[in-house]
This record gives C-alpha cells, sequence and structure tokens, in this order.
C-alpha cells in the first residue's frame, strides 16, 4: 500500500485499488454469492403463492377493461375498438373474456351505449365504483404475494436433489466429454507447440504464432458457423467426397458428420485450440534445446525423448492447458447447440440453459451449475494430484 | 571400454546461407587419445565437434570412427558420447536417473543400471549423490555427472565442448587434472574443445590449433609452444614479441630478416626464400638482458629502453620498448636487484635458435 502511493501517487493509488475493489466485489464476490445462494434457496411457485398471482394478473386486466371503457363514455361519439389488453399475451387470455371464478364476473365489459346523459352518469358511477375497488383488491393481493407468508422461499438442498436421473446422466456424461475434447486437444495441440518452441529463432516461429491467432480475431460463433458449413450434410466435406466419388449426392449419399458429438468433439478442440497451444509453448521454449540433443546423444529414441525430457518438463503447461480446455468445453453452450442441433446427446450446460430461460427456474439453474463447477473443480484437483502437478508449478 | 580412432577424410561444413564453417579438413586423431582442438570461438572447432558426433552432417568429405564410415548414422548410433557446454543435465531426474539415462534408452534392466550409474558416480567420486537433483549439486559435482552420464553409454570416443569454462579458476584447474585421470583410467579417446590454451596444453596428448575454419598445426602442445608452424599458432599459443621484415639471406636452417630495428636472425623451418615477407617471433621468457657480460652468446641485440616493471614474484615482466616496437620480457628474479629507472637504455638480446621465422599471412 505505502509503496504503491510513493510509485503511482494518491490519487492514482486510491484509483487502483477502487477498480479492483469494485472488480473483485461486483464482479466476482456478489454475483458468485447470490448464484450460491440462489441455489440452496427452493421457490415453491405452485399452489398459493402461483393462484395469488393468477388472480392479480386478471385483476389488472379487469382494471384495463374499465378505463377503456371510462375513455369511451367521455367521447360518446368516438366509440373506439377496444384496444387489445396489454396483459393478454402473458396471461394467454383474451381480454373480454373473463373466466369463471372471476369474482368480478357480473360486472365485465359492455360496449357503453350511447343515451341519455343521466343514464351515461350513472354508468360511469358505476365504473368507478368498481375501478377503485379493483384498485384496492390489488394492492391487497400485492401485499399478501411479496409478504411473507404467501411466497415459499426456503433454504434446503432440494434443487441438488431434485434432479432428475436424465439430468445426472447428462451431467456426469459431460465430465466424460469435456475429458474426450481435453485429451483430443492436446494430442492436436502437442505436435504444434513442440513444432512451434523449437522452430529455431526468429521469423519462423513468429509467423507460425501468428498463423495459429489470426483465426481467433473471427468470432467464435462465425468460427463455429465456419465448421458447421464444413460438415454439413452437402456441405464442403461431403461435396470434396462426391466430387471424388466416394458418395454420390445425387443418389442422396452423403456423411451426416453434423448434430454428432464427434462434430461437437472436433470443433470444440479447434475452438479452444490455442489455451492449450500456448501454456505448452511457453514451457517447451524454456526447455534447454541442449537436453533434447543429449538424450539423443545418449541413444534415446524421439518417443523416449518426449516422455523422459519434453513431456516432464512441460507438465505445468500442460496442466494449464487442459485445465482450461476442460473448463471451457465444459461449460461450452455454443458449440453443443449450434453443431449439435439437439440432435446429438445433450451437454450439460443445454441443460443449465433451460433450466434458466425455458423452465424459467433459476433456482434450480443455479444449483446445476454450481453442481458442474464444483464437480469440475473436483476433477481437476484429482487429475493434479494423480500427475503430481502442484499449484506453484502452474504459477510459473 | 576402448577408445577408437576418428578419421576426417576431407570434412567441410558450409550452413546454407553460404557460411563457411569449416574448410575441407583431414584429420586422425588416434585411439585413445586426449586430442584438444584449440581456437578462438567461431573458428568452427565446435562445428567439427557436432559433426563427429553426428548432430551436423558435413557438406563435403567423410567421418569414420574405427575405421566404420558415420555417414547417415545419427547422433542416437554412433559410439561417441557428448559432454556439452552447460552439461545439460536433466534437472527432473535424480543424478542417479541422469547417469543411468543412456542405459535406460538402451533397454536395460532397472537393477542393472542402477548398479551400473552407482559404479561410474564411484569412478568420478560421487558416491552417495545418487539421489540428489543436479541442482543440488556443485558446479564441480555436476561436472562430474555430466562426465559419468556420457561414460555410461561406453562410448568409443568421448567428445566435451568446453566444459569447463563455466567453472571458477581453481575448480577448472582441479577438474583438468581429473578429467586427465578419467581419460587414463578409461582408455576412451577424448576430443576436447577449448579456446583456452593452458587447459589444450596441460591435459592434451596432442593439440589442433584452428582458426577461421582450418586447421592450422597438429602436434603435442611443446612442439605447438616451441615450434609454432604458423603466424596465428604463434601468437594465439602464449606470447610472444612479433618482429615484420623481409627475408635478405635464408639457408635451411636460419633465415636473416630486415626489420625497421636492424637485421635479425632466427630459425627457418617452413623453407622460406629470399624477399619474402616474415615475422620473427621470439617467447618474452627466452629474451634475456644483454648486462653485465650475460650477453655472450646472444646472437641478435637490440637497444630498448625500460617502461614498466612488474614483480610477479618468481620471475619480472618487464615491458620495453625498442623503437615504436613494444616488447616484453620474462625473466627469472635472481636476486640481483634490477633496479632499474624508467626510460633507462637497456640492451636486450636473444640467440638465434630461440627465435623462429614465418611466412607473413596475406
Amino acid at each position: 500500500m505505502g509503496a504503491l502511493t510513493r510509485s503511482f501517487g494518491k490519487p492514482l493509488s486510491f484509483g487502483f485499488i477502487a477498480l479492483v475493489a469494485i472488480w473483485l466485489f461486483g464482479l466476482i464476490l456478489l454475483p458468485q454469492i447470490s448464484m450460491i445462494q440462489r441455489a440452496f434457496q427452493v421457490e415453491d411457485r405452485g399452489g398459493v403463492s402461483a393462484q395469488l398471482s393468477i388472480d392479480i394478473d386478471k385483476l389488472y386486466v379487469r382494471k384495463f377493461d374499465i378505463e377503456q371503457q371510462l375513455k369511451a363514455l367521455e367521447q360518446p361519439t368516438a366509440a373506439q375498438p377496444q384496444a387489445p389488453s396489454p396483459f393478454a399475451p402473458s396471461m394467454g387470455q383474451a381480454p373480454a373474456a373473463p373466466s369463471p371464478n372471476d369474482p368480478f364476473a357480473g360486472l365485465s365489459a359492455k360496449k357503453a351505449p350511447a343515451g341519455d346523459p343521466a343514464e351515461i352518469e350513472a354508468k360511469r358511477k358505476a365504473l368507478q365504483a368498481e375501478q377503485n375497488a379493483v384498485s384496492a383488491k390489488i394492492a391487497d393481493l400485492e401485499a399478501q404475494e411479496t409478504g411473507p407468508a404467501a411466497l415459499d422461499l426456503r433454504y434446503s438442498l432440494e434443487n441438488f436433489t431434485s434432479m432428475s436421473a436424465v439430468h445426472f446422466q447428462i451431467f456426469v456424461a459431460t465430465l466424460f466429454y469435456a475429458l474426450c475434447v481435453t485429451v483430443l486437444a492436446f494430442l492436436v495441440c502437442y505436435p504444434v507447440a513442440y513444432a512451434v518452441a523449437t522452430a529455431g529463432a526468429g521469423n519462423r516461429a513468429a509467423m507460425l504464432l501468428l498463423a495459429l491467432v489470426v483465426p481467433y480475431a473471427i468470432n467464435e460463433l462465425l468460427r463455429i458457423f465456419a465448421w458447421v458449413m464444413i460438415l454439413e450434410r452437402q456441405g464442403l466435406f461431403n461435396s470434396i467426397l462426391n466430387a471424388l466419388g466416394v458418395i454420390d449426392f445425387s443418389a442422396g449419399e452423403g456423411f451426416r458428420f453434423v448434430s454428432s458429438n464427434g462434430a461437437v468433439f472436433a470443433v470444440m478442440v479447434y475452438a479452444y485450440v490455442l489455451f492449450m497451444v500456448f501454456p505448452i509453448y511457453n514451457t517447451i521454449e524454456t526447455l534447454d534445446r541442449n537436453q533434447i540433443e543429449a538424450a539423443r546423444d545418449l541413444g534415446a529414441s524421439t518417443w523416449r525423448i518426449h516422455t523422459r525430457i519434453v513431456i516432464p518438463h512441460a507438465k505445468p503447461g500442460i496442466a494449464v492447458g487442459a485445465i482450461m480446455t476442460f473448463m471451457l468445453s465444459a461449460g461450452s453452450i455454443a458449440v453443443p447447440e449450434i453443431v449439435g442441433r439437439g440432435m446429438h446427446p445433450d451437454w450439460f450446460s443445454q441443460v443449465i440453459y433451460r433450466r434458466f430461460f425455458e423452465a424459467d427456474s433459476w433456482n434450480q439453474g443455479a444449483a446445476y451449475s454450481l453442481a458442474l463447477l464444483v464437480a469440475c473443480m473436483v476433477f481437476i484437483l484429482a487429475v493434479m494430484a494423480v500427475f503430481k502437478v502442484g499449484i506453484r508449478d502452474i504459477a510459473k | 571400454m576402448h577408445g577408437q580412432d576418428v578419421t576426417l577424410n576431407g570434412v567441410s561444413m558450409r550452413y546454407p546461407n553460404g557460411f563457411v564453417a569449416v574448410e575441407p579438413t583431414d584429420l586422425t586423431i588416434r585411439a585413445g587419445e586426449f586430442f584438444s582442438i584449440l581456437g578462438p570461438s567461431g573458428c568452427g572447432k565446435t562445428t567439427i565437434l557436432r559433426m563427429i558426433s553426428g548432430f551436423l552432417d558435413p557438406t563435403t568429405g567423410s567421418i569414420a570412427i574405427g575405421g566404420r564410415p558415420m555417414d547417415g548414422i545419427g547422433p542416437n548410433q554412433r559410439p561417441t558420447a557428448l559432454i556439452f557446454q552447460n552439461l545439460a543435465l536433466f534437472p527432473l531426474m535424480s543424478v542417479r536417473e541422469n547417469v543411468a539415462f543412456g542405459l535406460e534408452a538402451r533397454g536395460m534392466a532397472k537393477a542393472e543400471r542402477r548398479r551400473r550409474a552407482d559404479d561410474l558416480l564411484s569412478l568420478v567420486a560421487l558416491e552417495g549423490q545418487g539421489d540428489k537433483k543436479p541442482g543440488e549439486l556443485s558446479g564441480g559435482q555436476r561436472q562430474r555427472v555430466a562426465v559419468a552420464r556420457a561414460l555410461a553409454v561406453e562410448p568409443a570416443v568421448l567428445l566435451l565442448d568446453e566444459p569447463l569454462s563455466a567453472l571458477d579458476l581453481k575448480l577448472r584447474q582441479h577438474m583438468r587434472a581429473e578429467l586427465k585421470d578419467i581419460q587414463r583410467k578409461t582408455g576412451v579417446t577424448f576430443i576436447y574443445i577449448t579456446h583456452d590454451q593452458g587447459e589444450a596444453l596441460t591435459m592434451s596428448d596432442r593439440i589442433a590449433v584452428m582458426n577461421r575454419g582450418r586447421i592450422e598445426q597438429v602436434g603435442p602442445g611443446e612442439e605447438i609452444y616451441n615450434a609454432p608452424a604458423t603466424a596465428f599458432a604463434a601468437t594465439f599459443v602464449g606470447e610472444q614479441n612479433r618482429f615484420t621484415g623481409t627475408v635478405v639471406d635464408a639457408d635451411s636452417e636460419t633465415a636473416l630478416i630486415e626489420t625497421p630495428l636492424g637485421r635479425l636472425s632466427g630459425l627457418n623451418r617452413h623453407g622460406l626464400k629470399q624477399g619474402e615477407n616474415a615475422h620473427l617471433f621470439v617467447r618474452p621468457e627466452r629474451m634475456a638482458v644483454a648486462l653485465n657480460g650475460h650477453a655472450a652468446d646472444l646472437d641478435n641485440r637490440l637497444d630498448a629502453r625500460l617502461e614498466r616493471r612488474d614483480l610477479e614474484g618468481p620471475f619480472l615482466n618487464l615491458f620495453l620498448r625498442a623503437g615504436d616496437m613494444p616488447l616484453t620480457l620474462h625473466v627469472t628474479n635472481a636476486g640481483d636487484g634490477m633496479t632499474l629507472e624508467k626510460d633507462a637504455a637497456l640492451p636486450v638480446g636473444f640467440r638465434r635458435k630461440d627465435a623462429i621465422v614465418l611466412r607473413a599471412e596475406g
């Protein structure tokens, strides 16, 4: 702190600390805490509270209806067609068609007849009285709804324990898929990283790295769609096979590469290749080339040089790359969604998405994502223990 | 273990960018000898070493080890072992695993290679250090691990690329003796690359002096020092006083050259003819002060002035100037109190048989 003020002066140091604090609390701690809290909270949305919200919605519809009628009475000549209620879509009900258990069914809307002023006045009075009654009722019901009694919100593990068997299978399968992607990515990236790291000084390594980075200037979704075009039934890959005469489009032949887990794996490996290549490249680059030559000079085969010298040296980099690839692929939603199109085994990230935005159950969605996070962490720690990589090695 | 001879037949190395690292070279290194290649950095000595070890393929010519041509044989198949300048020990393996690595690569059983590694560690006086990591050892100990690791594969030829250059002076002198000792015990051919003439002279059976991709002289240390074949060999090994001039008279034994300081004579080992440009070299310790009747047998005499006088203890370094030529003399400290003032006139001289006349290059 003192060192910071000395180097940057008071205002700048204060700025730094404020920004770090905002980042730490606002962007990391608070969202996480709120999600964790949600995960352990059960919101019972059946029964009383559900009925309450339906009733409130209906009352709002009625209130809108009355307001329209009042407007019509004030301008008797301009008999406008009734505007559709803004609440209608959310409730799926026509505004003027009350349900049988509507407590105000008897006062439902009629076209305001143009008649003598006394009659109109009486009608207006009646409508105003009803409007007041409806407003009071809404206020009353809303008080109940937000009050502690009505909303059944309690802490419990139910969000986790209520995970269905199907969801649990997807959960386990996703961890396995992510592992497959990680292993595939390693098999692809290790030779690349080794080649770049040992390409020698100067331009060649720089060019290779540039070639690796340039595709990443393109949006991830576009890169995924590019793969869809390659793997599509009438896509690039099948077109080449068609041109070579391996398959015949006109006979309706063609491999369905997309919508399979293989395609999802391939695209994911491509999507996360850099996260694997760079850490491995960085560690291999620090390896003294003489060690490779010494091993060769002592009679070691290429395989032995890699298993005994290069890979042990690159282990921290491999660990970092594997962790990043594993976490990213376990949590990836764009790739399975776009490439898989629902015709491949689901990934757990898709289930979580549906919990949040289709089942409209944020609490269970939060619980599912927390479960995935914890499982990934446990998995990573286990792998690190098995491969004897410490946190300190990774920090290097 | 048995050393084998190494033959270079017209070997040269030209890099793709056109740089010629090694000119066509013929060289025979005898089985079981301690052979040094001595030269300044960039002279191509490491390139020769890498060609013998198989990491580089010669542009022309061929290399044979023990009479067997090595063309197309990779470094892992050659009967050589290389000790790198930075040693290149494997930092993640224990000392024992390092030493046993070559045996592991040859598929030797674990117990057997452990036993062999421990034998080698005791050969280099590192008993009981097998479980440490190389990083836990001192510089000299790491050096010995590198030697043991290279010897483990029972090479016929051990190639050493300035392995002592990272050590401090004391340790370096100690390791010289140890390397020589190991070489004698094992009988392996050692090819030692160095730019340090002291190392080359003390350890080697024979030395090759190399300059600009060319081997200028091959011979035992004494021959290199006492009878250099070229002006470069004369100046690179040890100190020299050099006089430049033209040969005015020459026969098969001696040559007389005309220099700005007068006519000087020396041995003519390389058959210089009258009229050639030449250098005459005399070692500082072969020159004498021509005072008090010491001058009787000096064939060449010069008038010089004393510029500086450093006492080294057993001997004195005298820095003189004859005309505009700087001269250096090492004279034994005889205790007769050679107390001379600066700028004192001092006649010096040397015998004909202590000087050598060599052809001036280019």
